[in-house]
């Protein structure tokens, strides 16, 4: 897999003007432009040479057992210890990623001029691009309380193109259920890959944690997005009002000044619990609110990637 | 300040509303999406503590607004000390207007009237102004508010009955306005002595009368009525509501040729409330002594007038009265009637001997001049070239001269002409120079016979003469197919001299008919003739009615008649005398008058008789005004239509303390009504509560524009 270094680069590095205020990016309509924008941003932010490396990489050595393929053994190693040694390199296919994206009716809510489901696209066809620029193969698989659109990893012309088309599609769910599209996609994938998965979590958390675990269990590579509305993160509401469940169409007479304390509350709760759940899976997890740049979350993306790289693969396959 | 209707007052209650929508939270149907409600619970809707009261500017213009408008509907006004001083000194003047019209004849109206003045006066005994008034057609004070004051208040209620019993019912009309105007005026008259209360004074003006529909109230028309004054009409109830009355015409007489018929023509109406139906005409003598059996039977319908011919007038001259029989009120059932005397004129015809019939001018006059029963016309033609004969007419309406006469002649026409006759002069040819310039006094005028290709006609009148003014209406004002074939030009005539005017011109702007005043009387020229050789004019329509104008113009007095209404003004100035004249009215007493003035004693109905030194007799008779005899009881709203502020009498009399307490309060209300009508605070408050609500409306749409919206 070919990825840039980044690992001199902080987010401290990029000064903070250089990144695109989202409410500017969500009025560009197109959205492969709004996509080519934030990463050609990023690329000339990271330019500390971002083609740097190999495309094969070296990862470990491991101790010749008989059977395996003689290829790889280290001559040189063997030269100077007198032991036989496999080289062991990444797997030089392509890396294959699917976008789960989360379509429900709460992802429509925005307090900012544009929806977590318009920042939750960028921040999909951001990825799409990034990575189908890098020659990875990006699927895409919409979901709410079912699996609405499936799109294969492809990496071939037109295929991203495609991709942002299925992204700008209305979304047309009610309530979001996320075991469903889990199951599925452990169904459909079989061979190993990323899995990004892009929802607002506004949805019980009982089973999450066993499901993520088996997706990371199954070797799949697993990084989690949550998209909230800073008025859902912090609950910036004064005014006692009728509040109006955008999935079940509920009506509730709410007022801040009172239930902002026990909102907030829960709030953590929920971010903790969900938090908890990924770090235990391995899974890498960034909270975003629609009012951060959409730079941070492809710089988290990858700072994650690097460091999961690291830690939970040579967990998992060392030996 | 002060407040017209304090009741109001308590929808400033009102402002509790904000106070209370603004402790409260909204709970409003407004919605807010919003992705989930898994983490809210629902909060009760409640008061907030009191420092939590937001928009504190929004609650006070809304307070203030409906401050305002309760305050505005209160009605409030500033009494000022001069009000406050003037409502304990509140003063109401008083007049009592008692009807003495003929009507009032009728059985028991008067005595009805005199107590009803009692009544008022005793209920005015403590009362400092009043004042008290008879009226018909014109008004006759009996106590002035000078009088009244001045009279020991015990006995003033029997000193002043005592003075109108001493004016019974005249038989005269009733005049309503000029009553009501002229006791208006008094009232100001005596108010203006007085201080300058007089606007918070009351002005009540009691009316006993009948109010019969023949009443004169056109004049209260247009009357602006001071604010403080009201009228309290207290009716009198006749005992019998049934009345037909009689009325001469005027002048219409029915006259057979030979004279064997007279009678005069007669009105019977018949009011609309009778219950008779069924009369009868009948002839007496004043005395009653001579009574013929013959009369004539009538019906007229209750509400309806006949016109009829009354029955023969007997042979016996001193019957003078004709009387309705049949109807229960008899104070309009008698008319009497002078002796028919047919008007005369006499015409002196200056023409010239032997003229062919048919072509000339006399005979055209003594067609037109023709004597008709009502009119006598006596046409004296002379062929005298002497003055003295002529002289010696007396009573001559109008001198026609048609030929040349020689100077004497000539010269004494003159003469008489400057004290008051009338000459009518056609130029018939060129011969009548020298007799015209005798007359018009200029023996530069010289008559020539003017050259005419064809004929002439009429090209402009001047319908403001005398002469023309009667055909001034565009019906017959139509002179312009009268053809002209010669007429003669006077040469030399001073058009400027002011006693001269051009009634008509000819169609090539030469004057056709000339006229002139000269002392007193008037020379009319015609630049042609009525002859058919000279013109069409004897041919016209016009001719006979033109001629009788002329003879008309010389009368600028008015013709004693044998007919007047009881009031009505008698011109004594026709009457040919300078002596002192001696009328004689019904009741044989005698006034000496000169001969030009004006009689105006007709007070009584009957006959009177009028006699000069020098044998002049005339008699005429003088009767009721005919609406006396339209007895009907006039409707108040016709009055109240005219703007008159009527006044219930039950609420007016019998004044108790309590109604006198009543009264003080009600005068209070209307004074603060009139105050608060001149202050009008309250269009000012209407105009701060809109624009108040302009500010909040502003104020609250900035303030939040999605929670006020």
């Amino acid at each position: 897999m070919a990825e840039p270094s980044i690992e001199t680069t902080s987010m401290e590095g990029l000064t903070q003007h250089r990144f695109i205020d989202p409410r500017t990016l969500m009025s560009i309509k197109h959205l492969e432009l709004r996509a080519k924008v934030v990463v050609e941003g990023f690329w000339n932010g990271l330019h500390r040479s971002p083609y740097h490396g190999f495309s094969v990489e070296f990862t470990e050595y491991r101790q010749y057992t008989p059977g395996d393929d003689p290829r790889y053994l280290d001559w040189k190693l063997y030269a100077r210890s007198d032991r036989y040694y496999i080289k062991k390199f990444e797997d030089e296919t392509n890396l294959r990623c699917f976008l789960l994206m989360d379509r429900s009716k709460s992802m429509e809510f925005g307090s900012k001029g544009f929806t977590k489901q318009d920042y939750a696209n960028t921040l999909a066809a951001t990825l799409g691009y990034f990575l189908s620029r890098q020659g990875d193969a990006v699927g895409l698989m919409s979901f709410d309380e079912v699996i609405q659109e499936y799109m294969p990893a492809r990496n071939r012309p037109g295929h991203l193109r495609q991709l942002m088309q299925t992204l700008e599609k209305p979304c047309q769910g009610e309530s979001t259920d996320i075991k469903k599209p889990i199951k599925r996609i452990m169904d459909l994938i079989k061979s190993r890959g990323l899995i990004v998965l892009i929802s607002d979590f506004l949805t019980p958390l009982d089973e999450l944690e066993d499901n993520l675990a088996t997706l990371t269990a199954y070797g799949h590579e697993v990084q989690v997005f949550h998209i909230l509305d800073p008025a859902e993160r912090h609950f910036t509401f004064e005014e006692a009002i009728q509040f109006e469940d955008q999935e079940t169409g509920q009506l509730m007479y709410v007022d801040p000044a009172t239930a902002k304390k026990d909102y907030m509350e829960q709030m953590e709760n929920h971010l903790e619990k969900l938090k908890n759940a990924c770090d235990k899976s391995g899974i890498g997890y960034t909270l975003l609110t629609t009012d951060q740049p959409l730079e941070k979350g492809l710089f988290d993306f990858l700072k994650a990637r690097i460091h999961r790289g690291r830690v939970v693969q040579r967990k998992t396959h060392a030996g | 300040m002060s407040f017209l209707y304090p009741l109001f007052l308590l929808g400033a209650a009102a402002i509790a509303g904000p106070i209370l929508f603004h402790l409260i939270r909204r709970v409003t149907r407004e919605k807010r999406s919003f992705s989930t409600l898994m983490f809210l619970k629902a909060s009760p809707p409640k008061l907030t503590r009191k420092s939590r009261i937001e928009h504190w500017f929004l609650l006070l213009l809304r307070c203030l607004v409906f401050l305002l408008l309760a305050l505005a509907f209160s009605r409030p006004y500033l009494s000022n000390e001069q009000t406050i001083q003037l409502e304990s000194d509140e003063r109401v003047r008083h007049c009592l207007l008692i009807d003495k019209s003929a009507s009032m004849r009728r059985d028991g109206l008067w005595e009805e009237s005199l107590s009803k003045a009692e009544k008022w006066l005793t209920q005015w005994k403590q009362e400092a102004y009043a004042s008290v008034y008879l009226f018909d057609e014109s008004i006759h004070q009996v106590v002035s508010f000078d009088d009244w004051s001045g009279l020991n208040p015990d006995i003033r209620t029997s000193e002043i009955l005592n003075r109108i019993k001493a004016q019974p019912p005249s038989w005269k009309a009733t005049s309503i306005d000029d009553a009501l105007l002229e006791s208006l005026n008094r009232m100001e008259e005596g108010a203006r002595e007085e201080e300058k209360e007089s606007k918070q004074q009351a002005w009540e003006l009691v009316v006993i009368s009948d109010l019969q529909v023949g009443s004169r109230y056109e004049g209260l028309r247009g009357q602006d009525w001071p604010k403080h004054a009201y009228v309290v009409f207290d009716g009198t109830e006749p005992r019998n509501s049934s009345n037909a009355g009689l009325q001469a015409l005027q002048s219409d007489w029915q006259i057979a040729e030979d004279e064997s018929f007279i009678a005069p023509r007669v009105r019977v109406s018949n009011a609309q409330d009778s219950d008779q139906e069924q009369f009868e005409l009948q002839w007496k003598t004043e005395d009653s002594s001579f009574e013929t059996n013959e009369s004539l039977p009538t019906y007229v319908t209750p509400g309806q007038t006949k016109i009829m011919t009354a029955p023969k007038w007997p042979e016996d001259k001193s019957v003078n009265q004709l009387v309705l029989t049949g109807d229960s009120e008899t104070f309009d059932n008698t008319i009497w009637l002078a002796p028919f005397k047919p008007r005369t004129s006499r015409i002196v015809l200056l023409a010239p001997k032997g003229q062919k019939q048919d072509s000339e001018l006399e005979y055209y006059i003594e067609r037109a001049f023709q004597s008709v029963p009502e009119h006598r016309v006596e046409l004296i033609q002379s062929q005298t070239e002497a003055w003295k004969p002529l002289a010696a007419l007396k009573g001559i309406d109008l001198w026609i001269v048609t030929r040349p006469l020689n100077d004497s002649v000539a010269e004494g026409l003159r003469e008489h002409v400057k004290k008051g006759g009338i000459i009518l002069m056609p130029l018939t040819s060129v011969t009548m120079q020298n007799t015209l310039q005798v007359i018009w006094e200029d023996p530069a005028l010289v008559i020539e016979e003017a050259a005419v290709t064809d004929y002439s006609l009429i090209g402009k009148i001047d319908f403001q003469h005398p002469l023309f003014a009667p055909f001034a209406d565009p019906r017959f004002s139509n002179f312009s197919k009268i053809h002209f074939w010669k007429h003669r030009r006077i040469l030399n005539l001073d058009l400027s001299q002011e006693e001269l005017q051009i009634a008509a011109y000819l169609d090539n702007d030469e004057p056709a008919i000339i006229t002139r005043s000269q002392g007193l009387g008037r020379i009319i020229l015609i630049s042609s003739s009525w002859t058919p050789k000279d013109s069409q004019l004897a041919l016209s329509t016009k001719f006979v009615p033109w001629l009788y104008t002329a003879l008309n113009w010389g009368r600028n007095y008015q013709e004693l008649r044998t007919q007047y209404s009881i009031g009505e003004a008698v011109d004594l100035s026709s009457i040919p005398t300078e002596d002192k004249l001696a009328i004689r009215n019904p009741n044989g007493e005698v006034e000496k008058k000169s001969a030009d003035k004006l009689y105006r004693n007709t007070n009584l109905p009957g006959i009177y008789e009028i006699e000069a030194d020098n044998d002049f007799r005339w008699t005429f008779a003088v009767n009721l005004h005919p609406d006396e005899s339209r007895t009907s009881v006039l409707p108040l709203e016709t009055l109240e239509s005219l703007g008159v502020p009527t006044r219930d009498p039950e609420n007016a009399a019998e004044e108790t303390p309590e109604s006198r307490e009543q009264r003080a309060e009600d005068s209070r209300l209307l004074q603060s009504q009139e105050i608060e009508q001149n202050q009008k605070y309250w269009r000012w408050m209407l105009l701060a509560v809109l624009a108040l609500v302009l500010v909040e409306s502003l104020v609250a749409s900035r303030a939040s524009p999605k929670q006020f919206a």
